[in-house]
């Protein structure tokens, strides 16, 4: 028998190794196991864990009717991972019965809309080109494909191209009342309007989710611990009526295509629950492509923008003047002197655009007398006319939302000048909003009571229950409901054949309202070409349904751009439309008229 | 008188050791059949996880998908979209179907229409079956 002869030397060394080497791995799991185990429990617990946070889906803004105006739909962010792009995706060699691989390039570029020349070195190009030594393991393709497509480009299987859900707010009207609904920024930011006012209601809930992965990264579904489901964003309805808003923006594209205004605002309004039915702004803006335009697009210029109102206010002195039982309808005026005596002091009245003469008071609102309306602010003095204007509304905001909302200017009456009681009368010395004004004018259509401006009707969930609703809401009472109709009866005569607003009248329907045509501040100075034209009006005017305002801004028209000749013809237009698609009925004679041809039996 | 007793070599009676070997078997059985059990009701709930996964991302596929749907027949349904569709379908009215003219329009427009008062409402448009005899009655073409 042979034996293997080891020298003693040897043996000890391979031992004292082998033991050397285990005493080594007994410290080193002595160490990670005992010193330092928590940092390695933590490090191995994050490797393991996934934590997963769930979006919530932003809620639905609708239109009276149920018309979605907003929502929220998935996009994909489709991107590539250069490293895992196999050689058969490029159309390179051939499958075991020899058949080559196809090109799988041209058919992504083609679902992309993209160059095949410009998307193959993105698959294929696996280093920065910034820094040459860092591997490129996501590489963004495309901003948003939607969901159609992402499935056509998941068919084609390729390993590395793959998407990330992303949530996408979309305005299916694009720029249908955009200025009412706001828009939400790339970043998920509700930037203005219900999108910015409702976003508590309407952002949600995020949900989380604990688990663990496997090597691939992959959820271990079974390890899920903790999970606490999202809670969807609640869905707001508005009061704006989708119909009614097409029929403001479309009349707001005439005007600004027969007059290039500067700005424009279309308002319309149920004047016995202050519901907004159409606000509409020019110019305007696409939420879906908000940042395509101009920071002034984006603003609501029917709350933000202040201007004089002009002629429209006269239904403030006028009112407050019959209210106190100062004047009646009847009593009349001469409106053809230029000077007054008040309180001991010889005061300038206002220039009229033409010699009028003697007037009775109702015929001071028809034909938009600058001096009669001095004379009725004087009768009333300057507390009770700054009182009468606060009641209808001027100088403080109207509470509609927007928090770039504007207060207007009402200067408090030891601010006044020495002329400020024959200039306010007539709408100059203030500044109003258009929603300001529009709600004066809406306070004589509701028998004499201001009502809250209201946008929303009601917040409800994803079964469509109702979990707040918004009332109207009655802010105060103004003026008596007789003196109302007093002042409604002389608006009335403002459409009259003879009026300042003919253009504005419609067959068959009552129509009451005002026009006002204010010159333009421009250089502290009153410029005689650049004017805001405006009509408030409502209809049938004994028992009103509609309060439409059209303001325009600067319109480019030969001579001035009188408010009869250029907001009253749009006002017709908008009424006219509005009607027919609200079913109101003509009066009169048109109530019972029936038309029909011959050949019907 | 002497008694025998019957040993292995191990000095270990025989029927200790047959019961110390079937309590092994046992025992065996019972952890490996748990171990197994253990294993396959891991694997049941893996399953059941990922089923359960699965029909979640389906039910969130079909949420996009109904969520993406919506959105376009909203787009579909805008009043713009509508009237540049409606435009090049409209109708001529029929005669079951009543319509406010101005006076001024039909004279100008349409002399083979003639309109004259009625003794009952517009509402009768809304309801033609109902209204059908009043209109008969009422109404008189030349």
């Amino acid at each position: 028998m042979r034996c293997a002869i080891v020298s003693q030397k040897r043996y000890v060394l391979l031992v004292l190794t082998v033991s050397a080497f285990f005493l080594c791995l007994t410290g080193r799991l002595y160490y990670l196991h005992v010193v330092n185990a928590k940092e390695a429990l933590d490090v191995a617990e994050k490797t393991r864990q996934r934590f997963e946070r769930i979006s919530s889906r932003r809620g639905n803004i609708t239109d009276a009717r149920g018309n979605l105006m907003a929502t929220t739909r998935t996009v994909m962010e489709l991107g590539v991972d250069p490293e895992m792009i196999l050689p058969s995706d490029l159309g390179q060699g051939a499958d075991a019965s020899g058949k080559p691989y196809v090109d799988k390039v041209p058919i992504l570029a083609g679902l992309l809309a993209m160059n095949p020349d410009v998307l193959r070195p993105l698959l294929t190009e696996k280093y920065r080109e910034d820094d040459p030594s860092a591997k490129v393991r996501w590489r963004k393709l495309v901003e948003k494909i939607d969901e159609p497509t992402y499935e056509k480009v998941m068919a084609l299987n390729i390993k590395g191209v793959y998407g990330n859900r992303k949530f996408e707010r979309v305005y299916p009207g694009d720029t249908l009342a955009s200025h009412v609904l706001g828009y939400v920024s790339k970043e998920g930011i509700p930037q203005m309007g219900i999108e910015h006012f409702m976003d508590f209601y309407l952002r949600g809930q995020d949900g989380w989710r604990l688990s663990e992965r496997d090597g691939r990264r992959r959820e271990l579904a079974q390890f899920r611990s903790r999970e606490v489901d999202p809670a969807d964003g609640l869905n707001v309805e508005l009061t704006i009526d989708m119909a009614l808003q097409n029929i403001a923006e479309s009349e707001l594209r005439r005007v600004v295509t027969d007059f290039e205004p500067k700005g424009a605002t279309i308002i319309i309004t149920d004047p016995k629950t202050g519901f907004v039915l159409a606000l509409a702004n020019y110019p305007t803006f696409d939420p879906n492509h908000y940042w395509d335009f101009p920071i002034e697009a984006l603003k609501n210029r029917a709350v933000t923008d202040v201007f004089e109102p002009g002629s429209t206010f006269k239904i403030v002195a006028s009112s407050g003047a019959i209210n106190e039982h100062l004047v009646r309808p009847t009593d009349r005026f001469d409106c053809g002197i230029t000077s007054v005596t008040y309180k001991g002091r010889v005061l300038k009245l206002p220039a009229e655009a033409h010699h009028l003469g003697v007037l009775e008071v109702n015929q001071i609102v028809s034909e938009s007398s600058n001096r009669g309306a001095a004379q009725l602010g004087m009768k009333l003095g300057e507390q009770r006319l700054y009182n009468y204007a606060a009641a209808f509304g001027f100088g403080t905001r109207t509470g509609l939302g927007s928090a770039m909302e504007s207060p207007g200017t009402l200067h408090q009456v030891k601010d006044w000048d020495g002329l400020t009681i024959t200039r306010l009368p007539m709408g100059h010395a203030i500044n109003a909003t258009a929603l300001q004004v529009h709600f004066a004018m809406s306070v004589i259509a509701n028998h004499g009571v201001l009502m809250q401006p209201q946008l929303i009707k009601r917040v409800y969930d994803a079964d469509g229950k109702t979990l707040f609703s918004y009332d109207p809401h009655e802010r105060r009472r103004v003026i008596t409901e007789e003196s109302s109709q007093l002042i409604s009866k002389m608006l009335v005569n403002v459409v009259d054949p003879k009026g300042t607003a003919r253009r504005a009248a419609l067959v068959g329907y009552k129509v009451a309202g005002k026009t006002g045509t204010t010159q333009k501040l421009i250089d502290g100075k009153y410029s005689s070409t650049h004017h805001v034209a405006s009509f408030v009006g409502y209809l049938p005017a004994e028992d009103p349904r509609l309060v439409i305002s059209v303001i325009i801004d600067d319109a480019q028209s030969k001579g001035v751009a009188y408010g009869g000749l250029i907001s009253a013809p749009a006002f017709h237009n908008v009424a006219m439309q509005s009607v027919q698609y609200l079913g109101i009925q003509p009066e009169g004679q048109y109530r019972n008229m029936l038309a029909w041809e011959n050949k019907i039996q | 008188m002497s008694t025998t007793v019957k040993v292995y070599r191990s000095g270990t009676p025989h029927a200790l050791r047959l019961a110390c070997f079937a309590v092994s078997i046992l025992l065996f059985c019972v952890v490996a059949g748990g171990s197994f059990g253990l294993v396959w009701l891991r694997q049941g709930i893996a399953q059941s996880a990922q089923s359960i996964k699965d029909y979640e991302r389906d039910l969130g596929e079909a949420r996009r998908m109904q969520a993406h749907l919506q959105a376009k027949i909203a787009q579909e349904e805008q009043p713009e979209v509508l009237k540049r569709r409606t435009s090049a379908t409209l109708m001529v009215p029929d005669g079951r179907q009543y319509v406010y003219v101005a006076p001024s329009q039909v004279l100008r427009t349409r002399p083979e229409v003639q309109f004259r008062p009625m003794d009952f409402g517009f509402e009768i448009a809304y309801n033609p079956e109902a209204s059908a005899e009043a209109v008969r009655n009422a109404v008189r073409p030349n």
